[in-house]
């Protein structure tokens, strides 16, 4: 009932993403439902690498590439992970700086599903607007 | 691998408000703890003291005349902090549902719960509910 293969799945996300390497990211989602809650230009649901990667580049476009993740931690269980995290980014003016829980499952090493929960869901869509 | 002591206590803490044992709550609650309630309801924002968290406790069973239900997904975490991974139903007189995932990320020390943050899958949905 180890955590750690999880935590390892999750760690290597945040990695990938603040390396942009997208090679490793996208063997990370394979096979991945990732779900960004809101009424923001990004909320929605990515099934798969592909629209997975498209969410990303649009992400980074937007913030000319600004955004960034402080992993505060992350715990996890064989099936899930958890990281807590403060995404810091601005976009035409505005900007963001915030806590976020983003919960993922983890099967074989890979993340399948992932959520995130901000913790102004509000000044979070007031970002994406 | 032996649960985490620190998993034990919100684990019998989430036990504690599903079975309505607020005197097995309070000693679960630190007399300190802040307890923060995301979204922008009149329950949103932090609620501070042991005696302040069991009110809120309270008051949401009361305004949803005790149907609150907590179903417990899975719960794990280290020395720093604890989350918990569950679904809620409620409802209120006026016919008003909640049923969605939510989550309670925890600090706890010295056997207590001494800090809470509580998030709900779609934030709007449970403000409409709570407001």
């Amino acid at each position: 009932m180890t955590g750690e293969s999880s935590i390892d799945a999750m760690r290597r996300l945040y990695d990938a993403f603040a390396k942009g390497d997208s090679a490793a990211l996208m063997d990370l989602v394979s096979d991945c439902t990732w779900h960004v809650p809101g009424e923001g230009i990004l909320a929605g649901t990515y099934r798969g690498p592909g629209e997975i990667a498209g969410l990303i580049e649009r992400g980074r476009a937007e913030t000319g590439g600004s955004l960034a993740f402080d992993v505060h931690d992350i715990i996890g269980d064989a099936d899930h992970a958890v990281g807590l995290d403060r995404v810091t980014g601005n976009r035409g003016g505005r900007t963001i700086d915030m806590n976020r829980v983003t919960i993922v499952h983890v099967l074989d090493g890979k993340i399948t599903e992932s959520w995130l929960v901000p913790e102004d869901q509000y000044a979070f869509d007031e970002f994406w607007s | 691998m032996a649960e985490h002591p620190n998993v034990s206590v919100v684990r019998r803490f989430y036990q504690a408000f599903i079975s309505r044992d607020t005197a097995r709550l309070a000693q679960l609650v630190g007399r300190d703890m802040e307890f923060h309630v995301g979204g922008r309801s009149i329950y949103a924002g932090v609620h501070r003291g042991r005696d302040q968290v069991l009110k809120l406790f309270y008051e949401t069973g009361v305004v949803t005349e005790h149907s609150i239900r907590i179903e417990l997904h899975a719960i794990f975490g280290n020395e720093e902090h604890v989350v918990g991974l569950h679904r809620i139903t409620a409802m209120r007189a006026d016919g008003r549902t909640l049923n969605q995932h939510g989550c309670l990320v925890c600090h706890v020390k010295a056997g207590v719960l001494t800090d809470a943050w509580l998030s709900f899958e779609d934030l709007r949905e449970a403000d409409r509910f709570w407001r």
